[in-house]
C-alpha cells in the first residue's frame, strides 16, 4: 500500500509520516506542488493521495485538476486549513474523495485513509469485510468465522447498503433508495420488518443493527 | 432624458436648462418673423392701395360705355421708391375684360366684395404682393384694379426686423448659458470640498462628516455618516475579537509548552506517557479553540452570508447523524424528532456550526446514560429548531452570560474554550432568529431553542418529496 503525502508544513509532514507508516504503508512525501504534479504524471504506483490545498509551486486544487485531467482515479483525501464552504466544493467538484480541514485529530485522519483505501480496494475486490463477517458481494454469500449464514435476497441487501456504511448512521430513506425497485410497496414499515429479521439472524452471530432515533440504523458490534 | 448609470450632473444640468431655452430662442425667432412680415405686410400694402385708389379714380366709363383709365404715372411712381422691386398693375372690367395693364398677371384669388384685398401671389418668376381694389360702376357691375409689386423692399424689411431679433435673443442665450455654467460649478462646488474632505482622511479616522453641507446633500452625508458608524463598530468588534482570540490562544500554547518543557524533562517512562498525554489534552483543546474562533468569526455580521433555500429538517438529520458514532461512544442516546422536511431560507455552513455546536454541547456536558433529542418543526409561521437534553443544565442565572464569548460557568468542565453557544448566538442572530435557553422536558437538562421568523413556503411540497 503506497501513499503519496503532499504537505508543505513539515511538522505536520512528518508526523503524518510517521503515522501513517506506522499503520503500514509506504508513504513517500513531497512539500511542493509543482513536483508532487510531476511525480504524478510519471508515477502510477500510488494507492493513495494526501494532498495539502496551500502549496508552494502549484496550488493544491490545481495538482488535482491535473490529475483528475489525466484521468487518474488514485482517491485523494484533500487536506486544507482553509474549510470554507466554496473550497470544499471545489475539491469536491474537481474529484477529491474526501476532505479533512486542519487542525484534526490523527485517529481521524486514519479513519479516513483506511476508509479510503477500503473503499478503492472494494472496486477491485468483491469481499467486504467487517468484524467476523465476510461478505462476497459476488458470490452474494455472507460466512461469520468460515460458517455460512443464509440470508434471503433482500436481507442480504440490505445487510450490504448497512456494511457499506458501517460505523455510520443509514436513514430509512438511503435504504428504501437501494432495497426497493419502482414497482415494490416501499413504506417505512417494510424497511423496519426486514430490519427485524436481519437483526434476529445477526444476533446470532454477534452483530447488532441499532435504531437510532429518528435517523435511522447503524451496523455495530456489541 | 436621464443619463445612463453615474453620468454628470454638470452635463445633465446644461441639458435640462439649455435645451428649453433653445426652444424658446426659436419659438421667439419664429415668433419674430411673422411679426416682421405683418409689420412690413402693413406699411408697403398701405402705399400699394393708395396707387389702386389713384388709378381707380381715373377710371371713367366712355361715352360707348367702355371703361377708360388716363393712366396717372404718379401712382405708379409712388411705388418705384426702390429700384430694385418692379411694379404691375392690371385694370379690368365686371365682365373681367382686360381695359389696360399686364394681361398675364395671375387672376385675383377671389374677390375683394366691394372693397380691398392683399394676396401674396407668383408672377415671372417671383413672389409679388397684389392689392385688390373693387368699385362699383355708375351703371351697375364693379371694375377690378390691382396693383401688384416684388416683394424686395419688404422682404430686406423682414429681414433686417428679423436679424436684430435674432441678435437681441443671441445676447439673451450666450448670458443665459453662461450663467447656468457658472451656477453650476457654484452649485457643485460644496460636493468638491466634500470630496477633498473625506480624501484627506486617514483610514482610521471614522468619526461623523460634520462639515456644513448643502440641504440636497445632508442625506447622502448622513448615509455616508451612517456607513462609517458601522465600519467603526465592525472594526472595534474586529479588534476586540483578535485580542481576545490572541489572549485565548495564547493561554493553551502557554499550556502546551510548559507540558512540552516539563516531558522533555521527564525520564520515568510511565511519567512521560503521562505528560505526553496531558500535551495531547492541551493540543486538542487549543485545535478546537481554533476551530471555534473561526467558527465564530465567520458567523459574526462582518462575515459573509450566504442564505440560499434548504431544507432545516434533513440538515438538522444530517448534522446528527453525523455524531451518533461519538455519542455512542460516550454512552449517549442522541436521537432525531420532528417533521421530515422543514424549508427555510438561510445559510447552510452557518446553520451546520449552529447544530454542530448546540450537539457538541450536549455530548460534551452530559453524563453517560442522558438522552439528547435533535427536533425540527414548524410551529405557525415560525421553523423551530432545538436540541434537548437530559444533562446537567445551565442554570437560570447563567443562561445570559453562557451567550457570552469565552465564558464558562464556574465550576464547570475545564475542557470548553467558551465559544459553542456564541457562536449558536451569532448564527441565530443572523438569521433573525429567538434564541431560547431552557429548563429539557419535566424541568430537568437543557433545551435550546432557536425560533426562526417565516418558515419558507411550500413545505407540503418538500414533504411530498421527502
Amino acid at each position: 500500500m503506497r501513499v503519496l503525502l503532499v504537505e508543505d508544513d513539515s511538522d505536520l509532514a512528518d508526523g503524518l509520516v510517521r503515522a501513517l507508516r506506522q499503520c503500514g504503508y509506504a508513504v513517500d512525501h513531497m512539500s511542493d506542488g509543482r513536483r508532487a504534479d510531476s511525480v504524478l504524471r510519471t508515477e502510477e504506483c500510488y494507492d493513495l493521495v494526501i494532498l495539502d490545498l496551500t502549496l508552494p509551486g502549484l496550488d493544491g486544487l490545481e495538482v488535482l485538476r491535473r490529475l483528475r485531467g489525466r484521468g487518474r482515479g488514485v482517491p485523494v483525501l484533500v487536506l486544507t486549513a482553509r474549510g470554507e464552504l466554496q473550497d470544499r466544493v471545489t475539491g469536491l467538484d474537481l474529484g477529491a474523495d474526501d476532505y479533512l480541514t486542519k487542525p484534526f485529530a490523527l485517529s481521524e485522519l486514519q479513519a479516513r485513509v483506511r476508509a479510503l483505501v477500503r473503499r478503492s480496494q472494494g472496486r477491485s475486490s468483491a469481499v467486504i469485510e467487517y468484524a467476523d463477517l465476510r461478505f462476497d458481494t459476488v458470490a452474494r454469500r455472507v460466512t461469520v468465522r468460515g460458517a455460512v449464514v443464509e440470508l434471503p435476497r433482500r436481507e442480504l441487501c440490505l445487510l450490504e447498503i448497512l456494511l457499506a456504511r458501517c460505523g455510520q448512521v443509514v436513514s430509512k430513506e438511503q435504504i428504501a433508495e437501494r432495497l426497493f425497485g419502482f414497482d415494490d410497496e416501499a413504506g417505512p414499515n417494510a424497511i423496519e420488518l426486514y430490519v427485524h429479521r436481519l437483526r434476529k439472524r445477526l444476533g446470532a452471530v454477534g452483530l447488532h443493527i441499532r435504531t437510532v432515533r429518528g435517523l435511522g440504523y447503524l451496523l455495530e458490534e456489541p | 432624458m436621464s443619463t445612463a448609470r453615474g453620468g454628470s450632473i454638470r452635463r445633465l444640468l446644461l441639458i435640462w436648462l439649455l435645451t428649453p431655452l433653445a426652444l424658446v430662442c426659436v419659438l421667439v425667432l419664429v415668433h419674430a418673423y411673422f411679426d416682421a412680415r405683418r409689420i412690413a405686410d402693413r406699411a408697403y400694402d398701405r402705399m400699394l392701395l393708395a396707387s389702386a385708389l389713384t388709378i381707380a379714380e381715373r377710371v371713367v366709363v366712355a361715352d360707348d360705355g367702355e371703361l377708360e383709365v388716363d393712366l396717372p404715372y404718379v401712382a405708379l411712381e409712388m411705388l418705384g421708391t426702390s429700384a430694385q422691386d418692379r411694379v404691375f398693375y392690371r385694370v379690368s372690367g365686371p365682365d373681367g375684360a382686360l381695359v389696360t395693364g399686364y394681361r398675364d398677371l395671375p387672376p385675383p384669388q377671389g374677390t375683394a366684395a366691394g372693397g380691398e384685398r392683399y394676396y401674396d401671389a407668383r408672377y415671372r418668376g417671383e413672389w409679388v404682393r397684389v392689392a385688390l381694389l373693387e368699385r362699383p360702376l355708375p351703371g351697375g357691375g364693379r371694375f377690378r384694379v390691382e396693383v401688384a409689386q416684388t416683394r424686395g423692399e419688404r422682404d430686406r424689411l423682414i429681414r433686417e426686423l428679423v436679424l436684430a431679433a435674432g441678435l437681441r435673443v443671441l445676447l439673451v442665450v450666450v448670458l443665459a448659458a453662461l450663467c447656468v455654467v457658472f451656477g453650476i460649478g457654484q452649485g457643485l462646488r460644496p460636493l468638491a470640498r466634500l470630496e477633498r474632505t473625506i480624501r484627506a482622511r486617514s483610514p482610521e479616522e471614522l468619526t461623523p462628516i460634520d462639515d456644513p453641507v448643502p440641504r440636497e446633500v445632508r442625506h447622502l452625508v448622513a448615509a455616508i455618516n451612517q456607513l462609517l458608524g458601522r465600519l467603526e463598530a465592525s472594526l472595534t468588534a474586529m479588534r476586540r475579537f483578535i485580542a481576545d482570540a490572541s489572549h485565548q490562544l495564547r493561554t493553551p500554547l502557554a499550556g502546551l509548552q510548559t507540558q512540552t518543557e516539563l516531558a522533555l524533562a521527564e525520564t520515568d517512562p510511565a511519567a512521560l506517557r503521562q505528560a505526553l498525554m496531558r500535551l495531547h489534552a492541551v493540543t486538542r483543546r487549543t485545535s478546537r479553540l481554533a476551530n471555534q474562533l473561526l467558527s465564530l468569526a465567520r458567523a459574526a455580521p462582518e462575515g459573509g452570508l450566504h442564505p440560499q433555500p434548504l431544507d432545516l429538517a434533513a440538515l438538522a438529520r444530517e448534522r446528527t447523524r453525523e455524531r451518533v458514532p461519538a455519542a455512542l461512544a460516550r454512552g449517549l442516546d442522541l436521537g432525531y424528532e420532528g417533521a421530515d422536511s422543514l424549508p427555510l431560507h438561510g445559510d447552510p455552513l452557518l446553520l451546520g456550526e449552529l447544530l454542530a455546536n448546540l450537539i457538541d454541547n450536549a455530548l460534551r456536558y452530559c453524563p453517560a446514560g442522558s438522552t439528547i433529542t435533535v427536533r425540527a418543526a414548524r410551529v405557525g409561521e415560525q421553523a423551530l429548531l432545538e436540541v434537548e437534553d437530559d444533562g446537567p443544565g445551565i442554570p437560570e442565572a447563567e443562561r445570559e452570560r453562557v451567550l457570552e464569548r469565552f465564558y464558562r460557568i464556574p465550576g464547570g468542565p475545564a475542557e470548553g474554550c467558551g465559544l459553542g453557544l456564541a457562536i449558536v448566538k451569532a448564527v441565530a442572530e443572523r438569521h433573525d432568529a429567538a434564541l431560547e435557553l431552557g429548563a429539557g422536558q419535566g424541568g430537568r437538562g437543557l433545551r435550546v431553542r432557536c425560533r426562526f421568523p417565516q418558515a419558507a413556503s411550500g413545505g407540503e411540497e418538500a414533504e411530498r418529496d421527502a
